[in-house]
């Protein structure tokens, strides 16, 4: 589900409590993009500060 | 003046390095059931700042699509751009890096734009807008208050994770001193 469809440009961001189960699978998808390249495992691992990277 | 986020409920700025980290470990529970311990229920928001950062560790348009797809699903983006509020938090922003600059030398060189702009929101919004970050280095006491950190294991490393908020006495402290210790200031 999309939280950043469009809204007008004075309403302010919808409110939306995490979903823990939601949040956990969406990101387990991407997390196995991660997993299958070690070269970018060891560079996020390396680099806390992403602007130096 | 409209607000980009309402002021009645809790939201967290997730910075990029924390998207980065979840991402790779693939299971925030620990890290939103300690938080929301803490302060109750709150919304994953990202900037579009953060959202820049990340997708350019895409390295195809492929990647970049899943990148941006997991980004929508998952957070909440706080529009930045809206007219009300960018004159404002340039300003907080830019008063911010002042005083980090002038007052705290040492963690000066360590923040970068990101923080600033992500510093000048959590003194937008002091009562409910917290940050979440990896960078525990980035956010000086006693211009910002640290509510809660963890360890966690990701991978082979321990890593520490940190929950802020600003802290306006601290800061108006310090920027009192500055604005004392300055020939000209605007």
């Amino acid at each position: 589900m999309s939280n950043t469809k469009k809204r007008k440009k004075k309403e302010p961001a919808p409110w939306k409590p995490v979903n823990l189960e939601e949040f956990n699978k969406n990101t387990k998808v991407i997390s196995e993009m991660f997993k299958s390249d070690p070269k970018r495992l060891n560079e996020s691992q390396n680099n806390n500060d992403d602007n130096t990277e | 003046m409209s607000q980009a986020i309402s002021i009645e409920k809790n939201w967290i700025i997730f910075d990029t390095c924390t998207v980065s980290k979840i991402s790779i470990i693939g299971n925030a529970t620990s890290i939103i059931e300690s938080i929301s311990n803490q302060i109750g229920p709150f919304t994953a928001v990202i900037t579009p700042l953060v959202r820049f950062e990340f997708l350019r560790k895409a390295n195809s348009k492929s990647e970049f699509e899943k990148f941006r797809d997991y980004l929508t699903k998952t957070y909440t983006e706080i529009d930045l751009v809206s007219k009300e509020d960018r004159y404002d938090i340039h300003r907080l922003s830019s008063e911010l890096a002042c005083v980090c600059r002038y007052a705290i030398p040492n963690h000066y060189k360590h923040i970068d734009m990101t923080d600033f702009i992500h510093g000048g929101l959590l003194r937008r919004y002091p009562r409910n807008l917290f940050l979440l970050t990896f960078d525990i280095n980035d956010f000086p006491d006693p211009i910002f208050e640290l509510l809660h950190h963890e360890s966690i294991k990701i991978n082979k490393n321990l890593e520490i994770w940190a929950l802020y908020k600003f802290n306006k006495g601290g800061f108006d402290n310090l920027y009192n001193k500055f604005k004392k210790r300055s020939r000209k200031f605007n």
